[in-house]
């Protein structure tokens, strides 16, 4: 796998996590590396927000042990682990201002719970002046935060944005050597998250820290992370950059949940690499002709070609815009199924044709994924392309 | 029916459903309270054709009599001892069994029914318990502070106790109530606000409760407050029941004040009086409440 860091700052070894008799964590392996923006990518239920738990030290596993730099934290608390969270309700104190909010985590490591006593705080001058100290780092990150005016509302008068902002600001005052973000976006509006989306890189650019990011979103995924690490049912099925996971699905499953558009898969049947069939129309040949295959294609890899491979008729139009998305059923050709229909993304521009007309559809071989029908698995050797 | 706008049958829908209640309160609650204040200031008595006018005659005798002088302060004493270590146990207990129940609910659930007992339990007869444990020679626990060799003291007949045996039964009785207050109060917590604390570097129990559970059970510990003072206010079965008031009114309080002249002695006018100080002493109470720390347990 590519070569993301020096230092892994974070490392899963056969990691399970079992809640009674629900396994929720699998036997699961895996490695932060310090400084990269790296995202765990999974739908709800696949035991991401377990796995970040279990980093943060909120947590423990059932087997298996955590490590940061190569010592064992398992038993360690959060607050040893000097990690930092911004949690996906945000979980900001209610009681207290959006400064105090940024600054408890200052206070509780370095004043003494003597100091931190509800009347000693108010009156103790060795008290006072460590706040003086904390408060003016809290106004810097508040400044940096654009926070700077809101300091003394409470959270329950700022909008969600402004929350998740002190949020992030609470996580950012202390330094600490990673960052674990749960879903931070997903409370917000459309418009805000794909600003804050930004801001997020940015900070992670500007600290140099290791981010952790739970998302269920793979637009964020793609767009913020260095590495993904794609999870189905507690395991990690997946792990790579973003362009990896998009252009080399290690399986159905991933090719299936990677890509704005859901792939196509065509599955094929026996003798279907023989001359004169589907497979070699696309400019594929395979050393191995008793291989069962599932082909893939995106829908937004496939094209209008007169004299394309796939051909059928259009039974469904879908205006979008810019594009436009045609569902086409396939006519009956060598190694195709009967029935096989194909969604395909094109041009608006180059629709010039209506429901039951007939058209051509061709795509670039090396566009074309080719899967192991049984198991799913990406077929990697056998199979030529044409350039 | 009747040709009535949209708007007015609305409003008779409402008038209807809050009309009885409010009627109820008006005759049972209201127009009676007039009544005693009204009486308070007359020197009527039980079954009296007459009554005049006395003034604040009534008020005065209260206030200037040493016996009316001590239900007064014997209640604030017993409100002042009840309220904050009632609220202090319950809140303590509810604590222990909201966490107990993560690794044993059985035994939480088991041991909340055992502390809500003595508020489904009828306190005359609990007093009959409390006063067999705490009779002077054969009581289980002089017995037991006989046998560690403690002195034995005479609970209800030393007159500088016996406020503060009733105010220990008195919070024993309200700590199930609060508990259960408390419990809910808890279960309401938000898990992420503990992990935020936790991860915040929050790491003792001491830490967490002063960083979330104080601060979010801020609604609760106000109405628990509220319900205990006003109930303390009130005390008056155990009094009844145990000591009468006694020894020579050493545990005289404001309701059982009220009860032995307006009900014993038949001094409809004083009782009144009586009432209408306790009346003052709960609204003020209640009002000061809501009023200094409504604004701070509310946090938007």
């Amino acid at each position: 796998m590519d070569d993301y860091g020096s230092e892994d700052v974070m490392g899963f070894q056969a990691v399970s996590r079992r809640f009674g008799s629900t396994e929720i964590l699998k036997d699961l392996t895996l490695s932060i590396s310090d400084g990269a923006f790296t995202a765990i990518l999974g739908p709800s239920g696949c035991g991401k927000s377990t796995t970040l738990r279990l980093m943060a030290g909120l947590d423990q596993p059932t087997e298996g042990s955590v490590t940061m730099f190569g010592r064992d934290v398992s038993e360690k608390r959060p607050a040893e682990r000097n990690i930092a969270m911004v949690f996906q309700s945000y979980a900001l104190y209610p009681h207290l201002s959006v400064a105090e909010n940024i600054a408890l985590p200052l206070l509780m490591r370095e004043t003494s719970a003597f100091q931190r006593l509800p009347l000693i705080s108010k009156f103790s001058t060795s008290s006072r002046s460590k706040r003086a100290g904390i408060f003016e780092r809290v106004k810097a990150i508040a400044e940096m935060l654009d926070l700077g005016d809101l300091l003394h509302r409470k959270p329950g008068q700022l909008s969600g944005g402004q929350q998740q902002r002190v949020a992030v600001g609470r996580a950012l005052v202390r330094d600490p050597t990673l960052f674990l973000l749960d879903e931070p976006l997903s409370n917000l509006d459309a418009k805000l998250r794909i600003q804050m989306r930004s801001e997020l890189s940015a900070l992670h650019r500007r600290t140099g820290r290791a981010f952790v990011y739970v998302t269920h979103d793979q637009t964020e995924a793609m767009g913020m992370a260095d590495r993904i690490l794609l999870m189905l049912d507690g395991r990690v099925i997946q792990d790579g950059t973003p362009r990896s996971l998009y252009e080399q699905p290690q399986n159905t499953k991933v090719a299936g949940f990677i890509g704005g558009h859901s792939m196509n898969f065509l599955v094929l049947q026996r003798g279907a690499t023989s001359a004169g069939g589907l497979f070699a129309g696309l400019g594929l040949s395979c050393s191995d002709p008793s291989m069962e295959m599932t082909l893939g294609i995106r829908p937004e890899h496939l094209d209008l070609d007169p004299d394309g491979p796939l051909y059928g008729k259009v039974e469904h139009v879908e205006y979008l815009g810019g594009e436009t998305m045609i569902e086409l059923l396939l006519d009956r050709q060598i190694g195709l199924e009967t029935g096989s229909k194909l969604r395909a993304l094109v041009s608006s521009a180059r629709v010039p044709f209506g429901l039951g007309d007939a058209i051509n559809l061709g795509c670039k071989p090396e566009l074309v994924h080719v899967f192991e029908s049984g198991s799913g698995e990406r077929i990697r050797t056998g199979i030529e392309k044409a350039a | 029916m009747f040709n009535l706008s949209r708007k007015s049958r609305e409003a008779l829908t409402d008038m209807m459903l809050a009309g009885p209640a409010t009627l109820a309160m008006g005759m049972l609650i209201f127009i009676p309270v007039i009544i005693v204040a009204f009486l308070s200031f007359t020197d009527y008595q039980m079954g009296a054709k007459t009554l005049r006018w006395v003034g604040v005659d009534n008020y005065a005798t209260l206030i200037s009599d040493p016996i009316g002088r001590r239900a007064i302060v014997n209640t604030l004493l017993y409100v002042a001892i009840v309220v904050p270590f009632s609220i202090a146990l319950s809140l303590l207990v509810a604590i222990g069994l909201h966490g107990m129940a993560d690794w044993s609910p059985s035994f939480s659930k088991a041991l909340r029914a055992a502390y809500f007992l003595p508020v489904a339990a009828t306190l005359v007869a609990m007093a009959l318990a409390w006063q067999m444990l705490l009779h002077p020679s054969i009581g289980l626990i002089n017995m037991a502070l006989i046998h560690v060799g403690l002195p034995a003291p005479a609970w209800f007949s030393d007159r500088g106790l016996v406020m503060y045996t009733l105010a220990l039964i008195g919070i024993w009785q309200s700590v199930g109530y609060n508990m259960v207050l408390f419990l809910a109060g808890l279960a309401v917590i938000p898990q992420h606000l503990y992990d935020a604390a936790e991860v915040d570097g929050a790491v003792t129990v001491w830490d967490r409760f002063w960083t979330v559970t104080w601060p979010m059970l801020g609604p609760t510990t106000l109405f628990v407050a509220v319900i205990t003072a006003t109930n303390a206010f009130r005390v008056f079965e155990t009094v009844a029941t145990l000591t009468r008031g006694g020894p020579a009114f050493a545990s005289d309080t404001l309701v059982y004040a009220l009860y032995r002249e307006g009900f014993v002695y038949f001094k409809v006018s004083y009782a009144s009086a009586i009432t209408i100080v306790f009346f003052v002493f709960v609204c003020t109470l209640t009002i000061v409440q809501y009023r200094v720390l409504q604004k701070r347990v509310h946090y938007t």
